[in-house]
């Protein structure tokens, strides 16, 4: 494990007789591109706020680069921040903004000079150091808002949604770019969303919340293929939850109404125990014919979309759930009447029950 | 083992703890809290504890008293509901109608805002009074118009732009897309009228007639010219201070006329600014047309909004016309006599210049200063400032003189007849104007905004330095504009407060017109409407921005 740059020990905050967070316990890495997952009101902003020091948590502890700064007011942290809005001073130029934190900061003019010449060269925005920000278009703005931080050399670089107001296209060119820089600098960046393909494809670690509360925490891969609560599985991407009895312990084996399924499991789970796995929709064949397999369920198909890359079935089994397919194989769809359910084992996964 | 239970934090000590981390801040706030136990705590309490209970119960045993007391309530009452009702067809009007010359009607308008208004009853005693022009030399009458309908002519005129501009700037904000939507629903003509516009408009409407109805309670110098006998508490508190040096009764006379005003306020602040429909504050919407009236209702709008204009423009015209004659009514000489003494050989002009000058810097800096810690900082006594912030919008002027005087004729801080005692009440008297325009500059400007100074290293006074005042710039200077004008024709506030040394120029009207001098105390007015005048397109070149002043 890495240098520890930012801690968070039980952490809570209230708003009024509403808990915002609940003891939030997070350890992050230096260097390391961490997200805050999870719908609106989830608590995500707060905590990010709590680490800027916008709010002061009614519990717990801070530690930023080994000092404690729950006491410590926003202007002393040295965690720059990326605003949604961007909240760039509009009486200011593009200089004017970027150099101001490190004027606050009285460092000598030769240096502001030097230090705001290469974030500006850094992030393409040479050569429009005098233009004011109601001048440039959303996405110059958004350069501008990043290098004002960018240049204050922070202990962690702090983005609170920072993508939100660009169109699709210049959100993913800016993903890219951001993860670039992030890596070339060796920054430590704390990025706050509620897109989780943003988050799947920037972080190295992701932190999934909902109503104050810290699902999981770990790679954008065990995010998805191990989710860890039915909140995780639901919010990230799509998912079949489905309802099933333990059927056999070392290496868990499931069963679903008498077919047996053989899972991946991060918990010890015992037999006879009602369990909820979850089967992501692409990891399901749709076959017209009953193969050979470990699980091998008939369906009647509902409705199928075409959806350009992929089809995606919405399907019945004679029990009456609803399953959710995705098919790849384009060209060889099967688009009504019955069929095989097909699972590829080692993709199902057993999930807590909250 | 029981866990601890966690709470929210919260309350004065975690407020206080919060501030100690700030410690400019914290001498910021103790030196507001300080200015404002001194100069507003403390001259309250003076003017409440000086009277006897004798001097209590002599305002309701002396007929004379009550009788001030009616009077006051009766002439405002009717001259408010004279000048809303004007100031309402008049916005609606210039808002709801394309009739011709609007630029015209709106600049007339501004005569008023920009001269103290003693000049209306200087007018009118010119034109009306006992040897007045059109009474005395057109009609050859005897009589005059001095008493209550003289008042209630001469401060429906005056308050009439006051009315007006809240009026209209509530008449503003009323989305057109509501007015459309009731007509696409089959609402038309006085129907959409009486059902949405008034409607929306009524709260508005409502302030402004409290807000009018306090400035009309305090009124000062029309009733002294144009009273006579007629009477109000304004007046009669003077007439007691300077005939009779009677100071508990004077005393007793303001507080007397405090208890409307600041029962208005508190009517307006806590009830009718929650229920309104529309925000002052918020930013009109464009690019609609609004819907216009028919052509019937349009010239008859018309003809009413002619008759006010003219009515003002009159006032204007019969103060230059005597101004710059030698005697008017008898000996019609051209002559700049009048002009040359208010000028060169008197000070109140340049007295009220400065006074005024210094005025507006300093209720722009302290409602700005105000304004920031009271709507971005959270602190203990955070709701006491902004009352006592605003307070003094319902203290008529000469209850803020008279209190200041009292309070400070001696002990560590005797002021009385310097130039400080003047600016101090002129600057409580504008401050809430200032604090309020801040205010509302404050809920424009997103909070994240001054968040990033901070994320970026700089403390709550280097926000304040490097971000707050240079994006308040345009409020700031409106602010400014706006609080030296009313300085420069404010009466009642100074009437108390100006000394032999230290003569203003709108007292000076008032004396001048006291002793018979119509011209110069016309050749004042002028001079004060034109150095204002010049002080606007100084403050323009400055901030290098049109001065609106129907933004005020």
């Amino acid at each position: 494990m890495g240098q520890v740059i930012v801690e968070l020990k039980n952490i809570t905050k209230f708003f009024g007789a509403s808990k915002a967070l609940d003891e939030i316990n997070l350890q992050i890495e230096k260097e390391k591109f961490i997200t805050f997952l999870g719908p609106s009101g989830c608590g995500k902003t707060t905590l990010l706020r709590i680490i800027a020091g916008f709010y002061e948590p009614d519990a717990g502890e801070i530690t930023i680069n080994n000092r404690r700064v729950e006491n410590v007011p926003p202007y002393d942290r040295n965690t720059a921040m990326v605003f949604q809005e961007y909240a760039l001073f509009p009486h200011m130029t593009v200089y004017q903004n970027v150099a101001y934190g490190l004027e606050v900061k009285n460092k000598n003019k030769t240096e502001i000079d030097a230090k705001v010449e290469e974030v500006l060269k850094l992030m393409q925005l040479s050569g429009m150091e005098k233009r004011y920000p109601n001048e440039m278009s959303g996405g110059q703005q958004q350069r501008v808002a990043v290098a004002r931080a960018l240049v204050m050399d922070p202990h962690a670089l702090l983005l609170d949604e920072p993508l939100s107001n660009l169109d699709a296209q210049l959100r993913e060119s800016v993903r890219v770019e951001l993860r670039l820089i992030q890596k070339k600098l060796g920054l430590t960046a704390i990025y706050v969303t509620h897109d989780q393909q943003e988050a799947l494809s920037m972080s190295d670690m992701i932190v999934v919340m909902n109503k104050g509360v810290i699902h999981q925490f770990g790679t954008p891969k065990e995010i998805y293929f191990c989710p860890r609560t039915r909140f995780v599985a639901d919010f990230i991407g799509s998912t079949n939850l489905v309802d099933a009895r333990v059927v056999k312990e070392d290496i868990p084996v499931v069963s679903y109404h008498g077919i047996h399924l053989q899972v991946k499991g991060n918990y010890e789970a015992l037999v006879d125990q009602d369990v909820v796995v979850s089967i992501r929709p692409e990891c399901i064949k749709i076959n017209k014919v009953s193969k050979e397999s470990n699980f091998n369920l008939p369906i009647k198909i509902l409705h199928s979309m075409f959806l350009g890359e992929k089809v995606r079935y919405h399907v019945e089994d004679s029990y009456g759930k609803e399953w959710r397919v995705d098919s790849f194989d384009s060209g060889e769809e099967i688009l009504e009447g019955s069929a095989y359910l097909n699972i590829q084992s080692e993709k199902s996964h057993l999930i807590q029950e909250q | 083992m029981a866990e601890p239970v966690i709470l929210e934090k919260q309350g004065l000590g975690f407020e206080f703890k919060q501030l100690i981390k700030e410690p400019p801040l914290v001498i910021a706030l103790v030196v507001l809290f300080v200015l404002g136990f001194i100069f507003i705590l403390y001259p309250l309490f003076k003017i409440i504890i000086i009277p006897q209970s004798s001097d209590w119960l002599r305002f309701f045993n002396e007929p004379q008293f009550l009788r001030a007391f009616q009077n006051t309530m009766f002439s405002s009452l009717l001259s408010t509901t004279t000048a809303v009702v004007a100031g309402f067809i008049y916005a609606y009007s210039m808002n709801y109608t394309d009739i011709p010359g609007k630029k015209f009607f709106r600049t007339v308008v501004l005569f008023p805002m920009m001269s103290p208004s003693v000049v209306t009853g200087l007018a009118f005693i010119i034109l009306f009074g006992r040897r007045g022009f059109i009474t005395y030399q057109v009609l050859g009458l005897k009589t005059d118009l001095y008493g209550w309908v003289g008042l209630w002519i001469v401060q429906s005129l005056a308050f009439f732009p006051l009315a007006y501009m809240t009026i209209s700037a509530v008449l503003k904000s009323i989305s057109p897309n509501l007015e459309l939507a009731a007509q696409n629903l089959g609402a038309n003509g006085f129907r959409l009228f009486r059902t949405v516009t008034f409607k929306l408009a009524l709260p508005g409407v409502l302030s402004a007639f409290l807000l009018v109805a306090i400035n009309a309670f305090a009124d000062f110098g029309n009733p002294m010219l144009v009273g006579g006998n007629y009477r109000v508490l304004a007046t009669e508190a003077y007439l007691q201070v300077t005939g009779a040096w009677d100071m508990p009764i004077a005393a007793v006379l303001s507080v007397m006329l405090v208890i409307p005003t600041l029962g208005v306020f508190l009517l307006q602040k806590y009830y009718l600014d929650n229920k309104s429909y529309v925000t002052v504050t918020g930013k009109p919407v464009s690019g609609l047309k609004r819907i216009t009236v028919s052509p019937v209702t349009k010239w008859c709008l018309f003809a009413a909004c002619s008759c006010i204009a003219l009515l003002i423009l009159s006032i204007f015209i019969t103060i230059l016309c005597v101004a710059v004659t030698k005697v008017f009514g008898v000996d019609y000489t051209f002559t700049l006599e009048n002009f040359m003494e208010v000028f060169f050989r008197s000070d109140a002009l340049i007295n009220s210049w400065i006074v005024s000058f210094i005025t507006a810097i300093g209720t722009t800096l302290l409602g700005l200063i105000i304004a920031f810690v009271v709507s971005r900082k959270k602190f203990p006594g955070r709701n006491l400032m902004d009352f006592g912030a605003l307070l003094p919008l319902s203290l008529p002027g000469t209850f803020i003189g008279l209190a200041l005087i009292l309070a400070f004729n001696e002990g560590p801080f005797a002021i009385t007849g310097s130039l400080a005692i003047i600016i101090v009440g002129l600057v409580l008297r504008q401050m809430p104007v200032g604090y309020r325009n801040a205010i509302s500059g404050f809920k424009q400007i997103d909070k994240s905004i001054e968040e990033a100074s901070a994320n970026l290293g700089a403390n709550s006074i280097v926000t304040f330095r490097r971000i707050v005042i240079p994006m308040l710039k345009n409020a700031c200077s409106t602010c400014f504009v706006y609080s030296f004008m009313k300085s420069m024709n404010t009466l009642s506030t100074v009437i108390f407060l100006v000394s032999p040394q230290w003569m203003l120029a709108s007292v000076s009207i008032l004396n001048l017109a006291d002793h018979g001098y119509y011209g110069k105390a016309s050749a004042t007015g002028i001079g004060m409407m034109v150095s204002i005048l010049i002080t606007f397109a100084i403050v323009r070149l400055i901030f290098k921005k049109k001065i609106n002043l129907f933004e005020l």
